[in-house]
């Protein structure tokens, strides 16, 4: 009875975690108040309900049987993967309804049903088998494989494959045990050969001994034939209806022979209760723990795959955009595709923050949906690697349960502008991707984060009037580097011709450039030579050079003026940020 | 040398359609370019946030490249000279390339200098070459007039990418005039796009790709043919967003040059990305 009860116990936790977390699918955002949970629910329901009415149902169907059932685009990327989960995944749903459920739903198909006999004992095996195939490919990828590309492994990742590894393996030591064990022998002897006398069971057990590998410490091998003779008449009678040979469990029964030697002490003590409890308690932990560990994507990733076949931006609520956002990052199984294929993560190595990977980021983001209030570190550190991502959509192409990842970025670049963290990479060409979607941004939001970021530059060199304050050697080095013909001396060449300036296409762009640019060109490049960096890195043109390398290319001095602009502003930003982060860490 | 071909970032968000004409193109006119995707970005865009990950990005696609035997084809300009330039940087500094194969060395890559990165202007231009291709099109686009755009980083700075004449190129009119299209003079012709201000000074980059626009539209071409994937994006980009007052002055459509030659080809339009205006000119 108390075991039934822990049965219940853990489905009632499982059911309730899953409620919970669809609820949060509903509840949290990026920080967006736009719509109320219960909207974002009727949003929900109606677009199923029109879905399911439209032409759009084939699409789904489509998508069910092959990306969902099939996981066809997991053995796109990666058929080693797809073989491994399938492995894993055939194997435990086979174990869970013939295994787990067996005495239940086995009845209701076959008409004569013991766990003890075939196919069944050879089945449980062969499934077992499966499963820990799967995870031995899983493990090997993880942790044997040295791949540099694979992104790192989470505690959340060594969890699943650990509680997998732990019930597949409690049972076979059980089931290995079960074999040796002769007081589970004598037991059943007991309840199916009740009738016979002493020395019958006695020839039966020393049959069993020679045959299905239990371990007596009364009876020792070599039998004489009669014996066998006789063990086997009765073992035809009482069992052999209801019990196939040991050996059809073809793992569990090779383990029982490693643990020959060991067996009578083992069948001693409660080893067999201890790993029945265990096995038995390990699973009722890992349904428990299901909603809220990366084995719950079994219910979010279907969604998210079915969902974005047949969402998107241009057509869809944004509601349900919302909605399925945050469904998507319990979708994720950290698989580590996307950051595989990132533009990004190489660089990775050289700057250390982890929000770069996709993988990663994903994860922190999770963080960000949950509404708990976010330091500023935390946004800042998000914002950071999330802004060096070129959007070149190679991840959200590759992932295998098809999250859009680059629509998930895009919200949560826009949700973390609101937090007027200055954000230094916006000056590049990184905003493009931006600017193209300048549609789907809020007018009010839209140009934010450029101004902000130069008003952070601007406020960061303002006070340097003093000239030799201007750059740390390390940055000396980065203007020295910047192009390796960009010498400081080349500068000094300058003779002030304005070819540059005349031949710039942004300058003469504008009605007023001297006014509105700040700097000239040519004006620039002469405060370059006096170093007044106040002016430099406050002027508009710096920041408004679209780098053609006109001025370069046609300076009759060979004043490398493009790649100049290109090293200011590597130091600009660099030294801005830095001392953003400080003063961020500052104010903790 | 085999060649594999590196996509572009912006141009895989925003015009996919340009790197699959591409590689149609190439694949019609028996160029063989294979198909890496292992390839990271440019660094184009670090280029003014951090050089040394500009180089590594760099590096890394070249190493990757030397891995496999083969130069790097891009169809986009940007890529085109950022690659060139890394590439020079490499050749001159040797501690930096140091730095980058140290970097690399994880991964098992090396860069030694034998791969490079050639625009696929170029390559078509080698092979099948101006003459071949003439004869496979000539005619096929007769009084098209056609005011051919560069961009920037496919010509400048000479000394680094070395493509063409920096004052009077002319690769990319050969390729044009091949399909039996006159290619016009325009004084805008080597301006830049305004491509790298979007999202950073809309007006301003609206106000470069408008006077090309305009000026093409002077010199009276029926279209823009841009050597750079990404230019294309900023003038189509550029015409939806005009105000009604200056579309006669400023509506003119664009092509990539690849698109134009898939065309003359006989390549199915959809397939090229070729929407509905851009069709009309044809007709």
């Amino acid at each position: 009875m108390p075991e039934s009860a822990l049965v219940y116990i853990s489905l009632a936790i499982c059911c309730a975690g899953i409620a919970y977390k669809v609820s949060t699918w509903f509840r949290h955002s990026f920080g967006s108040t736009k719509f109320t949970a219960f909207s974002r629910v009727c949003a929900a329901a109606k677009g199923m309900w029109q879905t399911l009415w439209s032409r759009q149902c084939l699409t789904i169907l489509k998508a069910f049987f092959l990306d969902v059932l099939f996981l066809a685009k997991l053995l796109r990327v990666s058929p080693l993967r797809w073989t491994a989960h399938f492995l894993i995944l055939g194997g435990f749903t086979m174990l869970l309804l013939m295994h787990a459920l067996g005495d239940y739903l086995n009845p209701l198909v076959f008409s004569n049903y013991y766990s003890t006999l075939n196919p069944f004992l050879f089945l449980r095996n062969f499934f077992a088998v499966l499963v820990l195939t799967g995870l031995g490919v899983a493990v090997f990828n993880r942790f044997i494989r040295n791949d540099p590309a694979r992104p790192p492994t989470s505690s959340m990742d060594v969890y699943t494959i650990a509680i997998f590894a732990a019930i597949m393996v409690s049972g076979m030591v059980l089931e290995s045990v079960k074999i040796t064990s002769v007081s589970v022998f004598r037991d059943m002897a007991g309840q199916y050969a009740a009738d016979e006398d002493e020395a019958s069971l006695k020839s039966l057990e020393a049959y069993w001994v020679e045959n299905y590998g239990v371990v007596s410490p009364r009876l020792a091998r070599p039998f004489s034939p009669e014996i066998l003779a006789k063990g086997k008449l009765v073992h035809s009678v009482n069992c052999e209806q209801c019990h196939s040979p040991a050996q059809w469990a073809f793992m569990d029964y090779a383990f029982s022979r490693l643990i020959t030697p060991v067996a009578v002490y083992l069948d001693g003590t409660a080893v067999r209760s201890t790993f029945h409890y265990l096995h038995f308690l390990i699973c009722l932990f890992g349904l428990a723990y299901l909603p809220f560990s990366k084995v719950f994507h079994i219910f979010a990733s279907p969604i998210c795959i079915l969902a974005n076949a047949v969402m998107d931006r241009a057509r869809s609520n944004p509601a349900n955009l919302m909605t399925l956002q945050i469904l998507e990052l319990d979708a994720c199984t950290h698989c580590g595709t996307c950051t595989r294929h990132c533009s990004m993560a190489f660089i990775n190595r050289i700057i250390p923050n982890v929000n770069i990977l996709p993988s990663e980021r994903l994860v922190s983001l999770k963080l960000l949906a949950g509404g708990r209030e976010l330091s500023v570190r935390d946004s800042l550190v998000i914002q950071d690697g999330l802004n060096l991502c070129t959007n070149c959509r190679q991840c959200t192409l590759v992932c295998p349960v098809g999250i859009n990842l680059q629509e998930l970025w895009f919200s949560v670049r826009e949700a973390l502008v609101v937090r007027e963290i200055p954000n230094l990479t916006m000056l590049s060409p990184l905003s493009i991707y931006r600017g193209m979607e300048k549609d789907h941004i809020e007018i009010t939001c839209y140009s934010k984060p450029i101004s902000q970021a130069l008003k952070a530059i601007a406020d960061e060199f303002h006070s340097m009037r003093e000239p030799k304050t201007a750059y740390t050697p390390e940055e000396e080095k980065v203007l020295d580097k910047a192009g390796t013909y960009l010498r400081q001396a080349a500068c000094a060449d300058c003779f002030g011709c304005m070819i540059c300036t005349n031949d710039c296409p942004v300058v003469r762009a504008y009605q007023h450039p001297g006014s509105e640019l700040g700097l000239l060109p040519h004006q620039l490049i002469h405060a370059v030579k006096l170093r007044l960096w106040d002016l430099v890195f406050s002027s508009r043109m710096l920041w408004e050079c679209t780098g053609c390398y006109k001025c370069q290319e046609y300076c009759p001095m060979n004043v490398p003026a493009t790649d100049l602009i290109f090293a200011l502003r590597n130091v600009a930003i660099s030294r801005t940020s830095r001392d953003i982060f400080k003063r961020t860490l500052e104010t903790l | 040398m085999s060649m594999i071909f590196f996509p572009c970032c912006v141009v895989s968000a925003f015009g996919d359609h340009c790197q699959s004409a591409a590689k149609l193109v190439a694949d019609k006119l028996g160029v063989e370019i294979g198909v890496g995707s292992e390839f990271n970005c440019c660094g184009y865009p670090y280029k003014g946030i951090d050089f040394k990950v500009f180089i590594l990005l760099s590096g890394r696609n070249l190493a990757l490249a030397e891995k496999h035997g083969a130069d790097l084809v891009t169809n986009c300009g940007c890529c085109y000279g950022t690659t060139k330039q890394a590439e020079s940087i490499l050749k001159h500094d040797l501690s930096l390339c140091d730095y980058v194969n140290n970097a690399l060395k994880r991964e098992g890559l090396v860069y030694k200098g034998k791969s490079t990165i050639r625009h696929l202007v170029e390559v078509l231009s080698v092979s099948p070459g101006i003459p071949n291709l003439k004869a496979r099109l000539d005619g096929t686009c007769p009084g098209l007039r056609v005011a051919a755009h560069y961009g920037c980083h496919l010509l400048r700075p000479s000394n680094v990418v070395g493509f063409d004449n920096p004052l009077f190129p002319s690769a990319l009119e050969l390729l044009i005039e091949a399909t039996g299209a006159v290619c016009v003079p325009w004084s805008q012709k080597l301006e830049c796009c305004g491509a790298p201000l979007i999202g950073i000074n809309d007006a301003t980059s609206m106000e470069l790709a408008k006077k090309k626009l305009g000026s093409a539209k002077q010199a009276k071409a029926d279209l823009i043919c841009t050597a750079c994937p990404c230019c294309h994006l900023q003038f189509e980009r550029t015409r939806k967003i005009l105000p009604f007052e200056s579309l006669s002055e400023f509506d003119l459509p664009s092509l990539t040059y690849v698109q134009l030659i898939g065309m003359a080809l006989g390549l199915e339009e959809s397939t090229l990305g070729v929407s509905g205006i851009q069709r009309a000119i044809r007709n």
